[in-house]
């Protein structure tokens, strides 16, 4: 049987917190998404050329493509310290497993079992469930602080016992948007990475090098789409907890 | 049966009964989209977006079924 792991495998400690190798990997794509804008705003002018005209261009499409889910620019602009960093490190994070060192590199514990040194981060689902209970409890924040405590819960309970089992239907289906965005991204990600394991091993490796590029190519494809999904998703949640959805 | 066995049928029939409606659905959104855009070229960027984006949610019900015969198997 292949050896699939859903837990990461803890590699190493640094002062008593355990280091898995999604977390060593996550630390890897953050370096890299705040090299590639720190190279990029250095070299900015008037007329973009170069590095910079890439970085514009991809945040530029990633702004039109969220006003569609805002409404209005100056939405997209306000929610965007959450949004924003949500799609680069999702999408960095998927594109990061097709690496060929990812992947390759082992690396052996003091107990004496060998694993791979980087895992996709986004394959091990603490990643995404991260990402969705921040944008659940950023949306529940902002709508207590817009609106006080008592103002935020009058959203739910009603006089009405209709309307406070309405109320009662929608904290469940907030709690449940957290499951939903964190099982989607994981579980595409998990799904490609898997097929291109299966199909990577197929024959005993002998058709290593042709058929995984089908499979790495629909991993591409389903990382940049979950990584457009989970921010509009979490952008029309924090629309809804300030009453902006008109 | 054993335990094992049961395990993976349990796994093989979650993954399966799952993938066939969505397919299903997949379809219907792909079919009202293209003729969306077929009836009218212009707004075809729009119409794409959506379609994207309503297929990549359909496509999360799939995706349940699939996290949960991955914990059946390996968990």
């Amino acid at each position: 049987m292949i050896e699939i792991e859903l837990a990461a495998p803890v590699l190493f400690t640094i002062a008593g917190l355990p280091v898995t190798n999604s977390m060593l990997t996550s630390w890897l794509v953050v370096a890299i998404i705040v090299i590639f804008f720190r190279i990029a705003v250095r070299r900015a002018a008037l007329v973009p050329t170069g590095i910079y005209n890439v970085a514009e261009a991809v945040f530029e499409g990633f702004l039109n493509f969220m006003d569609v889910f805002s409404g209005a620019r100056e939405r997209t602009v306000r929610f965007l310290p959450f949004i924003g960093t949500a799609f680069f490190y999702i999408l960095v994070s998927n594109f990061i497993g097709l690496f060929p060192p990812i992947g390759q590199l082992t690396f052996t514990t003091t107990a004496g079992d060998t694993h791979a040194l980087f895992k996709t981060p986004t394959s091990d689902y603490n990643l995404p469930l991260a990402l969705g209970i921040i944008g659940f409890v950023m949306a529940w924040a902002m709508s207590i602080r817009e609106y006080g405590v008592i103002g935020h819960l009058r959203k739910y309970i009603h006089l009405n016992p209709m309307d406070t089992f309405l109320g009662l239907m929608d904290i469940v289906s907030d709690f449940a948007r957290i499951i939903s965005l964190s099982f989607r991204l994981f579980g595409n990600i998990l799904s490609g990475e898997v097929l291109i394991l299966v199909m990577t091993s197929l024959f005993n490796g002998s058709v290593a090098y042709g058929i995984p590029l089908v499979f790495m190519a629909l991993g591409l494809i389903s990382g940049v789409v979950q990584a457009i999904v989970l921010p509009a998703i979490t952008l029309m949640a924090f629309r809804a907890s300030l009453n902006l959805m008109e | 049966m054993d335990m094992e066995t049961m395990k993976y049928l349990a796994a093989a029939i979650s993954m399966a009964g799952a993938a066939g409606p969505v397919a299903v659905a997949e379809a219907w959104i792909a079919q009202r989209a293209v003729e969306g855009m077929a009836r009218n070229p212009e707004v075809a960027p729009k119409l794409q977006t959506a379609m994207i984006l309503g297929m990549a949610i359909t496509e999360s019900t799939a995706i349940y079924s699939l996290v949960l015969s991955l914990i059946i198997l390996f968990v």
